[in-house]
């Protein structure tokens, strides 16, 4: 007796192949991915803001090594930084970058703040480079570089996450460049904020304080705002400080300090 | 820059990866038709009618490689689990083919039937790497040939009822 089939059966097509189409499969994965590194970048963000005003100042600055300057221009701009703070504030550190011509000054972690010959150049009075110095000191204060060194590893966290695969890793290698360390408006408005307030509560009056903003307005506006786009705009910030109460005589810029 | 290459190479890999398999599917389907009376059976031992047969080893061995497509495809897959469907079309693909291939080296060798179908996959250089490179799908039997007398007989049978 014979049990063979006669023929080979003809094989389904749809048991061990979707046969659906692959691009929707591919979109809905794509939107899937796309949302939770939404998700995810603006959980970690928001905790980063969370977390960095309460990691210890004293860890930040262990960092990075204090040095004792002995050049004449840092030990004056120390000293006007410590006349404009009050008494509990956290140690900071003031250089100067005598060979950069872009008025410029920013702050690092461990409370480091540059300042730069052309800012010195762009200042006309002891009080516009108070605010400049307050300004900086704020975002110390405020914690702002460790909330950005939070941002900067949480998005290293994720795309390490992801890195997986290719997707991953490509998301990652250019996203980094996206998030570029710079602090964001919110940031430098309530840098502006707690740096007027110094300027009052030392001088008694906020005049002076757009002196560098003017200045910056003066130099090139167009290319100012294209590299301030995080920042809110120059002429936003100077139209606040002459919002600002009061009035009074401007301080002038100590010997050492006055480059023109 | 980058995006751009990435995204040529996943419209490349996408446009001709599909067309390619369309084209594939119906060069399979048309020659499964028309190997449908080589029986190929998985038993190991085959049924008494075979027990004067000849036999020989018949294999047919596929390699297939992914495109850049479905790789992206997958990769997006691993975060979620799931269904590979752009794997799953390419092996049963590989897999048909490896065994119409198999049935065209029985037919060379005038088999009446294969039996003790078997499957065996291989990776080929690592997959290169974790972009997956290619894989092999070999399908091997035993082809049940009718001896020199068999075949005689035949021809005497179909001159008879002729």
């Amino acid at each position: 007796m014979d049990r063979r089939p006669a023929e080979n059966p003809i094989l389904p097509d749809s048991i061990n192949n979707a046969h659906e189409h692959p691009l929707k499969d591919f979109f809905i994965l794509v939107l899937g991915v796309a949302a939770i590194m939404a998700l995810l970048t603006w959980l970690l963000a928001a905790s980063a803001t969370w977390l960095a005003p309460r990691i210890p100042y004293s860890w930040e600055s262990g960092w990075v090594d204090a040095q004792q300057s002995d050049d004449a221009i840092e030990v004056e701009l120390q000293q006007l930084m410590s006349k404009l703070l009050p008494e509990s504030a956290l140690p900071v550190q003031v250089h100067y970058l005598a060979d950069e011509a872009a008025p410029n000054a920013f702050a690092t972690l461990g409370g480091h703040i540059f300042v730069t010959q052309g800012l010195l150049e762009a200042v006309q009075s002891e009080n516009g480079l108070a605010m400049v110095l307050a300004h900086e000191y704020a975002h110390v204060q405020l914690r702002h570089p460790m909330t950005l060194l939070l941002e900067q590893l949480s998005f290293g966290v994720i795309f390490g996450l992801l890195g997986a695969n290719d997707v991953g890793s490509w998301v990652g290698q250019h996203s980094s460049m996206l998030t570029l360390l710079s602090f964001n408006r919110d940031m430098e408005r309530a840098a502006d904020g707690y740096a007027l307030q110094r300027l009052q509560a030392v001088y008694g009056h906020s005049r002076g304080a757009e002196e560098f903003f003017r200045h910056v307005l003066e130099e090139d506006e167009s290319h100012w705002q294209q590299f301030m786009q995080t920042h809110p705009l120059t002429s936003e910030r100077l139209a606040h400080i002459e919002s600002q109460p009061g009035n009074g005589e401007l301080t002038p810029l100590s010997k050492t300090l006055q480059l023109n | 820059m980058e995006l751009i290459v990435f995204l040529v190479l996943l419209a490349l890999g996408y446009f001709f990866g599909r067309m390619a398999e369309s084209r594939h599917y119906r060069r399979i389907h048309k020659r499964e038709k028309a190997y449908r009376r080589l029986l190929v059976m998985p038993q190991r031992i085959p049924p008494i009618d075979f027990a004067r047969h000849d036999s020989t080893l018949v294999m047919g061995s596929v390699v297939i490689s992914v495109d850049y497509f479905k790789t992206v495809a997958a990769g997006l897959r691993t975060l979620f689990g799931g269904r590979v469907g752009a794997y799953e079309t390419l092996l049963d693909r590989a897999r048909r083919e490896a065994v119409l291939r198999m049935q065209e080296d029985a037919k060379r060798h005038g088999a009446d039937a294969i039996y003790n179908l078997k499957f065996e996959t291989s990776r080929i250089s690592q997959n290169a790497g974790n972009a997956l490179g290619s894989v092999e799908v070999l399908a091997y039997g035993t082809a049940l040939l009718p001896t020199p007398d068999m075949r005689a007989e035949r021809i005497a049978n179909a001159e008879r009822t002729a």
